[in-house]
């Protein structure tokens, strides 16, 4: 089954009435509309598919028997032809046969469900371990045997959100950083969560696990082909919960190796540019991006959006500098505004703390340092 | 309906009692049984941690003992109504209280009034020279419409 | 000389009559008056989340807009709108078919309907505080920590759900007393109506689950202000805890929105299939044995958390158990139109559409209930198919079975049969259109409570949004309908329907039993 998006916007009643043909011709609809679970890539998601189009197609039959009788009874026992009324109101043997025989395919569904089940819940043996940490609103990916761990957040354009431009092909189901994974391996996976609850979901591999702050929940996969495999945050976070996607790229072996590589070598070139005394328009310039995540509460101009407070001319922002780097750094307890220390470099606070202070008609003409966040942490 | 009316020279009475399908013993396991229930989730949320529910356990056990005792204490609610030969007196019993009422029988009138387009569509009151008492507030329309009818023939008697 | 008089006076009129009126058929239409009006509140909710759905991308309003609208949403339609219509037809129904001259409390049962007036203009006034941060926008779940989170909304929504539960609580007290001390003599129990039976069994699952309810609400409220660590893991507490606590009164919630439907539906089948309700015994034993069940079930809302196996084989098998005693009664409605003389007037359409599409709500319950599928299902569309099936083609449809069913008892007058299957044909289209195709978008991949979505669930979407917008505003037809039957039209026998059995029918009042009889002795 295939996804076909709809670049072309076609007319609500075009829409109708192909939606009217859908109905009555469901094999021609497959072509069109994808109407099942999308395409399992590991065991356990072709398990599950497994179990669902049978139960599915268990609960199909029920119904069409059932409803036949009633459809039968619907036509022929009517009133208007004359259909006098019985008056049984009782049958033993009839209500003892309907009670026995959908307990026992209850017992036939359950046995293999309950197999599965068990499958899924084994997590022994694993090749390798990724924990995965929800943010309000991006994931957090830690490799503790590779000594990895990045951010993982929405790179659909704002633009895009907000109807300013052309959606592209991954709209909402696109990332700055995917996390990677070999193929044909075990690889278990530790869930938690940072701020509230949310939810790691990615229907081909066929996982879902809450990530709950103050527990870890194991699980795991085995990706059996390389492709990129994408899903998102299914418990309610907040405000931006529809907006933080996952995205697996699941890779061969060689290609999983040289991407640590590449990955540490980007960590040691960025620990280095911290090191050095930036100009106040090279702050402003990357502060500006990286207020972009800022941006989501605070307003793309300071200005706040609802409960979340403005930036522009606020005390914060325009008081003084240690407040600032405190409440950005270690975030406000009971809130949604987090510890960003833990979630961004020296470099990006350091600049988008610089921007905050010099935009939005704040003018404190502060310039502040990677090294100032750093002493400050 | 007014077979076997008390009679002794001229005297009748009548006893207007609403009907009651709860015994009192049915009464103490119904509330045995929702309190014991309430009470048997909220201990088990406690042992959890979840402490706070008991209180409004507790609280709910306590509204439906308060609205068990009100039903207990109306079990009896009832209306004695005595015509005598020259008056009629009135009983009107109500949880725990009473209050008594009579009229002089000549003077005494049966009014049932009709009240269409309301939910309640009858309202019976019997008394005299201004002072009226309603009757049978607590039965059926169709009752009281018996009920001001059998007034009316043991009045008129 | 005395005579009875026979003459009009007066009753009261206006604003007084309904403010302190005791008689159980008053406060039977303020209850349905109030979940009319406010059907439309919440529907008016919906179709702002529909209308921001119809295209991909942010149209109409920003996300934490859009999360207090679907919270709201759930809180007026759970509490605001199936609840109290459900009271206000316990109202109206249960003294007639009882036997019974009133409620067995009414001074209470004026204050219990008075209450949730308030409750919801608490609730909702939060809308207009957007600066103080708005409505509830954590769900009607409220899941901490994220209900921690949430600004002054979230404290007005607690007080005022404390509120809906003493109203509810005290509502279902009535109704036991109701039920157990005003029968008529001869009312034996195994004679009640199915719908007494039904309500009967409700309100001694309200009675359980509303202390739990209020409780976790004012364990979140701790939380929030007072310092406590309930569902705070850095303080010691759980917030999974709370999914315990909520989903242990939100399944039964779930009984308690769905048990008075299927016992409307079982006064309505028989009458139009002129043939006696099919094995009564087994419904009522099939109702009480739901309700059971649904003490054991609660975690299958909460596959997800990390539960240890055995728990979550255990809440499956339980919830697997239930379609049992829901499969009864299912095949007991359809034995009843077996070989029945059917017709299909408004009450009787709208009675089948729930048997057909509560099925399909049913059966995808089942699904959801094992476990590894749900994995697949768990918060996304699908789900929210579900639980539209079960509560708007299930409670909604059955509400409206009911109120066509007894409308011409209590005005007095036929309803215009053929404005009626506009209605019941309009809203079937849009219920359908507007549910069905969520199944597919939720197997597909898009998760619920979301504002915007990827290309790919566009078409469905747009669908769903047409749909909901022709379910919509055919409501109004309803309302006309309802208007003209108060104000007059054709009369309607006391028997209103061919084939009505019952005390509430066969006599233009219940049958007048021996209240008042002259006694042996005098004191
Ligand atoms: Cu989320
Ligand atoms: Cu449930």
């Amino acid at each position: 089954m295939c996804v076909v998006r709809s670049q072309s916007r076609r007319g609500v009643l075009s829409r109708l009435i192909s939606g009217i043909t859908l109905a009555a011709v469901p094999v021609l609809a497959a072509a069109d509309y994808q109407l099942n679970l999308p395409p399992p890539v590991s065991y356990i998601a072709r398990r599950i598919l497994d179990l669902h189009n049978l139960i599915f197609i268990i609960c199909v039959v029920i119904f069409v028997i059932v409803f036949g009788f009633m459809f039968y009874a619907m036509v022929v026992h009517r009133k208007s032809r004359g259909h006098k009324p019985a008056t049984f109101h009782d049958n033993m043997t009839f209500e003892v046969v309907w009670t026995v025989i959908p307990f026992l395919i209850l017992v036939g569904m359950a046995i293999p469900s309950t197999a599965t089940l068990i499958e899924m819940t084994d997590v022994s043996k694993a090749d390798m371990t990724v924990k995965i940490t929800g943010y309000q609103w991006k994931w957090k990916y830690d490799y503790p045997d590779q000594d990895l761990s990045f951010f993982s957040s929405l790179s659909t354009p704002r633009d895009q959100i907000e109807g300013k431009a052309q959606k592209g092909e991954y709209y909402l189901h696109e990332v700055d950083n995917p996390v990677v994974l070999p193929v044909g391996k075990k690889v278990r996976f530790l869930m938690t969560g940072n701020d509230v609850i949310h939810s790691w979901w990615v229907p081909q591999l066929g996982i879902k696990t809450d990530a709950i702050p103050g527990f870890i929940n194991e699980t795991w996969t085995n990706i059996d082909q390389p492709g990129v495999y994408r899903g998102v945050c299914a418990e309610l976070c907040g405000k931006d919960h529809g907006f933080m996607p996952i995205v697996v790229n699941a890779v061969s072996q060689e290609e999983f190796d040289k991407w640590v590589v590449a990955q540490k070598q980007k960590a040691s070139s960025d620990a280095a540019s911290a090191g050095k005394t930036w100009t106040r328009d090279e702050l402003m310039a990357k502060g500006k991006q990286v207020f972009q995540t800022c941006a989501a509460c605070h307003g793309p101009n300071g200005e706040g959006i609802g409960p979340f407070p403005k930036l522009a001319g606020s005390k914060i922002a325009t008081g003084p500098l240690k407040d600032h780097l405190n409440i950005v750094l270690h975030g406000k307890p009971g809130t949604a505004m987090q510890a960003f220390g833990t979630q961004m470099n020296d470099v990006d606070l350091a600049a988008v703390i610089t921007y905050e202070r010099n935009s939005f008609g704040n003018k404190t003409g502060d310039v502040v340092q990677p090294a100032q966040v750093k002493a400050a942490r | 309906m007014n077979a076997g009316a008390a009679h002794e020279s001229g005297s009748a009475s009548l006893v207007v009692r609403p009907n009651r399908s709860l015994s009192v013993a049915g009464m103490v396991v119904l509330f045995l049984a929702l309190s014991l229930h309430a009470a048997a989730i909220g201990v088990w949320f406690t042992l959890a941690g979840a402490w706070m529910i008991l209180p409004f356990t507790m609280l709910e056990i306590l509204i439906v003992g308060l609205l068990c005792g009100w039903i207990y204490r109306h079990r009896d609610d009832c209306e004695l109504i005595t015509v005598e030969a020259d008056r009629i007196h009135i009983l009107k019993r109500e949880g725990n209280g009473a209050s008594r009422y009579d009229f002089p029988r000549y003077w005494a009138r049966v009014h049932l009034d009709r009240r269409s387009g309301s939910a309640s569509p009858t309202r019976l009151r019997i008394g005299s020279h201004g002072r009226y008492v309603a009757l049978g507030e607590h039965i059926n329309d169709a009752d009281r419409v018996l009920l001001a009818q059998e007034l009316t023939r043991l009045l008129r008697s | 000389m005395a005579t009875a008089t026979a003459h009009h006076d007066a009753h009261p009129t206006g604003i007084t009559r309904w403010l302190f009126t005791t008689n159980h058929k008053d406060i039977g239409t303020l209850y349905l008056v109030f979940s009319l009006f406010m059907f439309f509140v919440g529907g008016t909710m919906a179709l702002i989340i529909r209308a921001e759905l119809f295209e991909p991308g942010l149209q109409i309003t920003n996300p934490h807009f859009y999360n207090q609208m679907l919270t709201l949403h759930a809180l007026v339609m759970i509490f605001g709108v199936i609840m109290p219509a459900f009271v206000g037809f316990a109202n109206w129904q249960l003294p007639m078919m009882l036997g019974a001259p009133d409620m067995a409390l009414p001074r209470m049962n004026n204050w219990s309907f008075w209450i949730l007036p308030f409750a919801f203009t608490l609730l909702l006034s939060t809308v207009f505080m957007q600066d103080q941060g708005g409505g509830p926008a954590g769900g009607w779940t409220m899941y901490p920590p994220l209900a921690i989170q949430g600004g002054i909304g979230t404290d007005f929504t607690i007080l005022s759900i404390h509120m809906m539960g003493i109203s509810s609580v005290l509502g279902a007290i009535n109704v036991i007393a109701t039920i157990l001390n005003m029968r008529a003599p001869g009312m034996t129990l195994m004679k009640m109506p199915l719908f007494v039976w039904t309500w009967l069994i409700t309100a001694f699952l309200l009675i359980g689950a509303m202390p739990v309810l209020a409780g976790a609400v004012t364990m979140l409220l701790t939380d929030r202000h007072f310092g406590t660590h309930f569902f705070d893991a850095a303080g010691g507490g759980d917030p999974v805890l709370f999914q315990h606590v909520f989903w242990f009164f939100g399944h039964p919630e779930v009984y308690i929105l769905i048990l008075p439907a299927f016992g409307i539906i079982s006064q309505v089948i028989p009458t139009f299939s002129r043939k006696p309700l099919f094995g009564y015994n087994s419904m009522v034993y099939a109702t009480a044995s739901i309700a059971f069940l649904s003490h054991v079930v609660w975690a299958h809302h909460m596959f997800t958390v990390g539960m240890p196996v055995a728990g979550e084989l255990f809440f499956m098998y339980a919830t697997m158990l239930i379609a049992v005693p829901t499969g009864v009664k299912i095949f007991n409605w359809i034995a009843t139109m077996w070989r029945g003389a059917l017709t299909f007037e408004t009450p009787m359409l709208f009675a089948i559409a729930f048997v057909i599409l509560f099925t399909i709500g049913g059966l995808s319950g089942l699904m959801l209930a094992i476990v590894p599928a749900d994995f697949q299902y768990q918060d996304t569309y699908f789900v929210v198919a579900h639980f539209h099936y079960v509560l708007v083609t299930g409670a909604i449809v059955a509400i409206f079975a009911g109120a066509y069913f007894w409308l011409p008892k209590w005005t007095g007058h036929m309803y215009n049969e053929r404005l009626g299957k506009w209605h019941f044909w309009l809203t079937m289209i849009g219920m359908n259109l507007t549910f069905f195709p969520m199944h597919f978008l939720g197997l597909a991949g898009m998760q619920r409570r979301v504002p915007d979505y990827a290309l790919q669930f566009t078409d469905f979407n747009q669908w769903a949004s047409v749909g909901a917008f022709i379910f919509g505003f055919s409501q109004l037809l309803f309302v006309i309908l309802v208007i003209q039957a108060v104000r007059g039209g054709k009369r309607a026998t006391a028997q209103v329907w061919e084939g009505a059995e019952g005390l509430e029918w066969t006599l233009s009042s219940p049958p007048p039993y021996h209240s008042f009889a002259t006694p042996p002795v005098v004191k």
